[in-house]
This record gives structure tokens, sequence and C-alpha cells, in this order.
């Protein structure tokens, strides 16, 4: 009972909780719903006696949030682009992690040169546009290599590269923090190996740390993906999907970008791929922040 | 610990350093994603039977990108990096322009930052209250403010705005920004506060939690100081080098806020010329060259760098011992 009162009172745990619910229902549901809108487009309409063309409107011929200017449904475009959005999105925070951990903990421990490194790295990096990086070396990349392909690991390898270090520099200094304390002096004193020492009791220190930082981090590549569109620079699919080609191919990123410019005369084309990464990025922030006030403690 | 004046030097120096290798790396960049050429393509006929005579296919070829880019440093220097309207203009110099463009963005991101860490300062000092709803408030209204992305925020704005036009005949402010108009500031200035807000906010909350603690703090309250005193003239002042801590963090990720809220907003500032224009199907390019972008750029960087230092620099001078919050 305390702890259900407990979780009451921690809002941003409770709200991000929701979110998050509400983003694996989003997740699910193109295997338990069928939605052909999304995969056949509607040309031309019959409206009150009169032939309409897209994009219709929201509410019209029963499309929730109306069409775009190809004819396909939006709503159901959101739902499917949601699978290869947070896919892509956990894929680089992972890769993020795995790279970050390990290199943050030993630089952490190792100190001289390995430190000042990882430190340079992100004092570096850190002092730079990212966001400038990430969209120059992406459109670079894309426009040497084209459209073909699997267009998403190069801007993947990028916003991986991009996180580590200013990652890496966090471990290092939580490292540097544990390092110090009575239990790690006897483990030294007791002739533990290096690699013991941070793995059996430094890393267990940091683990809820760790949890809310990779939670807010999947939240700040998400944010990266939509402002990345605003340049309309795309992460995945194709610009312009041809009748019956896949749903699901494209990125909530790519949707908004390639659809910006129609904010003013048709809203809801731009709008709902733009809240569904707004919600997303808030649900994955509040969560952390939730986990951060109920069970980090210092 | 090493002395301030050392420390002062070592972010100077990495900083002028990482200019030395970016820079040019990025005018490369910009240079090379414009090597694109125009080809026609062979007809051929799409899934629902419609035949496609006139497509044209662009095929990355560098050779003109990296004439333009020998060009560079020389335009440059001689100030002849000129800003074409059209193909057939003979083009205006582009530094006046971009003078133009810097003293918009920069007023943008003073007033934001300005406003957005004085209400961010002041929604962390409620959180030091006792009160449990001013205090529950400030916690969600930061929270809010540091997760909110600025694109979201910019697009509802916006999407209201035009809804109110649409059904009440009403404008609360404007869609496209006006710097000369009191409406034209609201939806890029919303879009670039919230973070400084959200963020400073939680770092004086942190940091008063913590000073309010100390022991000096009790004294005062036994002494029977009155709370606000308490608060402002003791707590406050102690809290100030750790929320000086995350100054350059705020500078920083307000100043790539502003690229994007400037696109989004059409504000008059220096992002319209930060995207490269590819080559037109005849091979011209005019608006925003290579040149242009990699002008608009480097200023950019620079003062990024420049504010990430001075940042660094107060942090160091204020509390030396402090490290630099990376994020919240």
């Amino acid at each position: 009972m305390k702890r259900l009162k407990q979780l009451r009172l921690n809002v941003p745990l409770v709200l991000g909780g929701i979110l998050l619910a509400a983003l694996l229902v989003v997740l699910v549901m193109p295997s338990v719903v069928d939605m052909p809108g999304a995969f056949k487009p509607r040309t031309t309409a019959e409206i009150e006696g009169k032939i309409v063309v897209p994009p219709y409107k929201p509410g019209q011929l029963g499309l929730l949030l109306g069409s775009d200017k190809q004819g396909f449904d939006v709503f159901a475009e959101v739902i499917y682009a949601a699978r290869p959005t947070v896919a892509f999105v956990l894929i680089v925070t992972l890769a993020r992690t795995l790279l970050s951990v390990p290199l943050g903990l030993w630089a952490g421990w190792r100190r001289g040169w390995a430190a000042k490194a990882v430190e340079g790295l992100a004092t570096g990096i850190g002092s730079l546009p990212v966001l400038l990086l990430a969209i120059y070396a992406t459109a670079t990349v894309q426009t040497i290599l084209g459209d073909e392909g699997r267009r998403w690991i190069w801007p993947a390898l990028i916003l991986v590269a991009v996180g580590v270090p200013r990652l890496a520099e966090q471990v290092r200094r939580l490292t540097e923090e544990m390092a110090v304390r009575p239990h790690i002096e006897a483990a030294v004193a007791a002739g533990a190996s290096g690699w013991r020492i941070v793995w059996r009791h430094i890393y267990p220190l940091m683990r809820g740390d760790l949890l809310v930082t990779m939670t807010a981090e999947v939240g700040w590549v998400l944010l990266m993906v939509g402002q990345v569109a605003v340049f309309h620079v795309a992460f995945s699919g194709p610009i312009v999907r041809l009748p019956g080609e896949m749903a699901g191919s494209q990125m909530w990123g790519t949707m908004m970008a390639f659809a910006r410019d129609d904010l003013r005369t048709y809203p809801w084309i731009p709008y709902p791929p733009a809240v569904a990464l707004g919600l997303t990025i808030m649900a994955f922030h509040l969560f952390a922040e939730g986990i951060r006030q109920r069970w980090v403690r210092r | 610990m090493k002395s301030p004046l050392h420390q002062i030097g070592k972010v100077w120096l990495s900083r002028f350093l990482w200019l030395l290798v970016v820079v040019p790396l990025l005018v490369v960049a910009l240079h090379i994603q414009t090597g694109v050429r125009w080809e026609k393509m062979e007809p051929f006929t799409l899934p629902d039977g419609r035949v496609i005579t006139n497509a044209y296919k662009s095929v990355y070829d560098p050779t003109q990108a990296l004439i333009q880019l020998r060009q560079f440093p020389a335009d440059l220097l001689q100030g002849k990096i000129l800003y074409k309207n059209s193909p057939n203009s003979i083009g205006s110099p582009f530094l006046p322009r971009l003078k133009e463009g810097w003293s918009y963005s920069f007023r943008l991101y003073a007033v934001s930052v300005g406003v957005g860490g004085l209400l961010g300062v002041l929604v962390g000092v409620l959180v030091s209250l006792r009160g449990r709803v001013l205090r529950g408030t400030s916690v969600t209204v930061s929270v809010l403010g540091l997760s909110m992305p600025d694109f979201f925020v910019v697009m509802s704005l916006q999407f209201l705005s035009s809804w109110f036009w649409v059904h009440y005949d009403l404008k609360p402010f404007l869609v496209i920004a006006d710097p000369n108009m009191l409406k034209g500031w609201v939806v890029p200035l919303v879009g670039m506060t919230l973070f400084p807000m959200g963020y400073m906010a939680r770092l004086t909350a942190s940091a008063m939690e913590d000073v309010m603690q100390e022991e000096y703090i009790r004294t005062a309250r036994s002494k029977g100081l009155h709370e606000g005193k308490v608060i402002l003239g003791h707590a406050l002042r102690n809290a100030i080098p750790r929320m000086l801590a995350g100054l350059p963090t705020l500078l920083n990720v307000t100043l790539s806020s502003l690229v994007v809220v400037e696109r989004f907003t059409v504000w008059p500032g220096i992002s319209k010329w930060f995207v490269p224009q590819q080559p037109f199907s005849d091979g011209q390019v005019w608006g925003v060259t290579p040149a242009i972008a990699s002008v608009a750029v480097m200023l950019l960087i620079l003062w990024f760098v420049l504010f990430d230092g001075l940042a660094h620099t107060i942090r160091i001078i204020y509390s030396p011992k402090q490290p630099e919050v990376v994020r919240a």
C-alpha cells in the first residue's frame, strides 16, 4: 500500500508509464488490426456527388486522420511507422550503450591517457553543434551512396558516433567517483584484478544511474531524429511510396520531413507523426525522471 | 586540482584545435554533398500501368563541386562570396546579409536564454519551498520543459494558431515568425524557452535541495529569519556555483534548438543558409550555394565554440572545483 502511494506521488513515472504503455499498443497494432489504408491509396473518391482527389481531410471517407497527398491513410501510416522508428532508435541507443559503458568504465578505472582521451573527445564533440554534424554527415553519405539499399545504416552509425563520447565521459566520471570508495580500496588491497573490480564492484553501483541515462538517451536520440527531419534529411524509407509498396518502410521523422511544408495547407499530414514523435520523446524522458526519483538513491 | 588559469587555457586550446579539424571537414562535406548531376532515365512503367517518359535520375559526380571547393578559400579571403537570387542575377555580397541574419538570430537566442534561464531559476527556487502543491507543480513544469521537443512545441503552436484563425477568425500569434511584431515572437520564443527553463529549473532545484540541508540554513531558520530571506539571501546565493556548472550545456542545447526553431518558424536568422541546394537539372546552382552554406556554418560554429568556451570560463572562475554537468 505504501509502495502504491509512493508510486502515485511520482507523477513523471506514472505519466511516462502511461505513454509507454500507449506506445506498446501502437507497436502491437499492425499485427492485430488490419489497416489496408497503409498499403492501398485512394487516388479518387466521390463525396456528395463530387469527384475529389487526395489529400482527404480527417473524417472524410472514414479516415480518422485524413490522407496524405497520395491517398494513403495517415493514421495507418503513423501506426506502421512506429516499428521502424522505435527499432532504429533502440538500435542506436543500444550501440551507444555497448560502446560507451565499457569505454567509460575502462577510462575511469585506468585514468591517465585513456581518461584524457575520452574527456577530450567528449569536450570536442560537446563544443560543436552535434545536430549540424549529424545532418551534414548523413546528407553527404546519402548523396554519395545514393538512396538505394539500407539507407538507415549510415545515419545510425553517425548518431552512434556523435553520442558515444558524451556517454562514455558520463560513465568515466561515475567510475572515478566510485573508485575512491572504501570497498574498492579494500578490493585493490585484497589483490583483485582491475577487470574484476570494475565489473563486480563498480558497475553494480552505477546500474541505477545507467538505467536512467539510457532511458533518457532513447528520448535524446528520438529528438535528434525529429530535429534532423526539420532539415529534410530522412533516415529511412523512400521519399515517395509507389502504390502497393510496403507500409512501414518510413519512420515518423521521414513522414514529418517531407510533409513539413504542408503544415499550413494540410496540417493533418505532418502533424500526426510530429505528435507521435513528441509524445514518445516525452514518454522516455518522463519515465527516466520517474526512475530517477523512485529508485536512484545517492 | 589544476589552477583555474590552467583549466581556462585548456578549455580554449582544445576548442581551437577542434575548430581547426572540424571546420575544413564541414566545408568539404558541404561542397561534396552537392555533387549531383541529373541524367535522363529510360522510359519505365509503373505498377498501375502508367508509362513515365520524362524522369531524371541523380548521378553522383563531384567534379563541379570540387572545382567550387578549390575556389572557396580564395573567394572567402577576397570577400567574393556572392548571393544570387536567380540564375541570371549578377549577385550581391553575402556578408551584409549574413550580418543582418546573425543579428536576428542572436536577438532570439539571447532573449530565449535570458527568459528561459530566469523562469528556470524561479521554478527551481519554488521546488525548495515546503508547500507540496507548489513543489509538485514546479517539478512537473521543469520535467515537461525538458521533455517537450522544440519542433513539437512549435508545430503545436502553429497548428493552434491556424485552428483559432479558421474557427474563430482570431490570430493569437503568427504562424510565420516576424521579429518586428510582438505576435511574431510568440511561437519561436516559446519553442526555444522551454528547454533552458526546464534545465535551469532542474539544476537550481537540485542545487537548492543540497544547500537547504546545510548547517547555516538551519542556523538562519532557528534565528527566526523570514523563509524568503533564507532562500534568496542564503541558499540561492550559495547554489549559484552549482547552477553555473550547467551553463555550457544550456547554451549549447539552446543554440542547437535555435537552428531548428528558425527553420520551422521561418525566422529571418542564419539557419536558412545552412542547407546547400542541389544543382538544378540544367546544372545551375543559385540561392544557397555550398560556399554560402559554408560561410554561414562557419559563423555558427564559431559562435557555438565561443559561447561554449565563455560558459566554461565563467564556470571555472566561479567554481573551479565544480565539474561541468554533462546533461541534467
